[in-house]
């Protein structure tokens, strides 16, 4: 009888924690690829060793537009189970490794479902930009 | 009488430890970063990403970018005036000066403050601008089981001279609370 009752109650916590869990994505695409990508090197450096377990760019990929803005995108991937948000920031700098400063930007939050793996797009504040830096932190609770 | 004044003593000394103790003196911060406060309302961190997202959509829009390779110049912008529809309290300076700022030091446009918005509509523009920039903001407010949610969507459009829409771009800003943040702030 107590192991019954036991069984049950594990059984019980099982369907509970199950139904708590966060769905994961998902994804599907086309594996004939059209578009080129321009697939960068890329230095880290990592001080979170906790962020990087959690969500990290897996790769950068650059672009020019018609008038010689240079556009990044980064793919992060959640390698977790769980929804994380983290902090981001792009810094551009110039030929001479100067920073460019904008009104706009600055620190953004962004969500990621588990396991998701998203782009973010920036496009360069002028013809100016020639290199960048892409910033990430965790959301302290 | 020693023994009042001593408990006298120490009732004071512990009121005045707990009220130093309690006070939190301000401090400087990063605006937009990541110690500034959330509310349900627009904070700066949401004016600046959507500044920022607007301006690097229209930055990237081929008729702005085509534009002076089209006309041997670049184009000027007439800014008008971003209208609202909400009932929160918003400081447009604080999205509308962003996105000049942004667009002014990119180099790709120039720009031409305009007051009064109806100048294009009825065609009696003396201004020389090609292109006008205006914007809407609107809000939308959800609340279930004693959660709160506001979405509030921002949208850009840059019209031609001839009020054709050319370029519109949306952003989205959405702030989850308890329904009695909903009331709080704004």
């Amino acid at each position: 009888m107590k192991k019954m009752s036991f069984l049950f109650l594990c059984a019980t916590a099982l369907f509970v924690f199950a139904g708590c869990r966060n769905a994961s994505v998902n994804a599907t695409e086309n594996y004939n690829k059209s578009a080129v990508m321009n697939i960068i090197a890329s230095k880290q450096v990592q001080t979170d060793p906790n962020l990087t377990e959690t969500v990290a760019v897996v790769r950068l990929n650059t672009a020019t537009n018609n008038v010689g803005f240079l556009r990044a995108q980064a793919s992060l991937e959640n390698f977790t189970d769980d929804r994380v948000t983290i902090y981001y920031e792009i810094e551009w700098y110039d030929a001479d490794a100067m920073r460019i400063t904008t009104a706009g930007g600055g620190w953004q939050q962004e969500v990621f479902e588990p396991r998701e793996t998203r782009q973010l797009v920036f496009i360069a504040p002028s013809a100016n930009a020639k290199d960048f830096c892409i910033k990430l932190k965790s959301v302290e609770e | 009488m020693k023994k009042a004044l001593f408990l006298a003593m120490i009732a004071l000394s512990t009121g005045l430890f707990v009220a130093g103790c309690g006070s939190t003196p301000p401090k400087r911060i990063q605006a937009g970063g990541t110690q500034a406060l959330t509310t349900m309302g627009i904070n700066i961190q949401d004016f600046k990403r959507v500044a920022s997202s607007l301006t690097q959509a229209m930055l990237n829009n081929q008729n702005v970018t085509g534009f002076e390779a089209k006309n041997g110049r670049k184009p000027v912008i007439a800014v008008g005036s971003i209208k609202k529809s909400t009932t929160t309290r918003i400081d447009f300076a604080q999205i509308e000066g962003r996105i000049n700022e942004d667009l002014l030091n990119s180099g790709l446009v120039e720009i031409v403050a305009v007051d009064d918005t109806s100048i294009f509509v009825s065609g009696g523009s003396t201004l020389d601008a090609d292109f006008f920039l205006e914007g809407t903001i609107t809000e939308k407010t959800e609340i279930y089981d004693g959660v709160g949610e506001k979405t509030y969507t921002f949208q850009l459009r840059l019209n031609s001279s001839n009020m054709r829409t050319i370029f519109q771009k949306t952003e989205d800003v959405a702030k989850q609370g308890s329904k009695a943040d909903l009331n709080s702030g704004w």
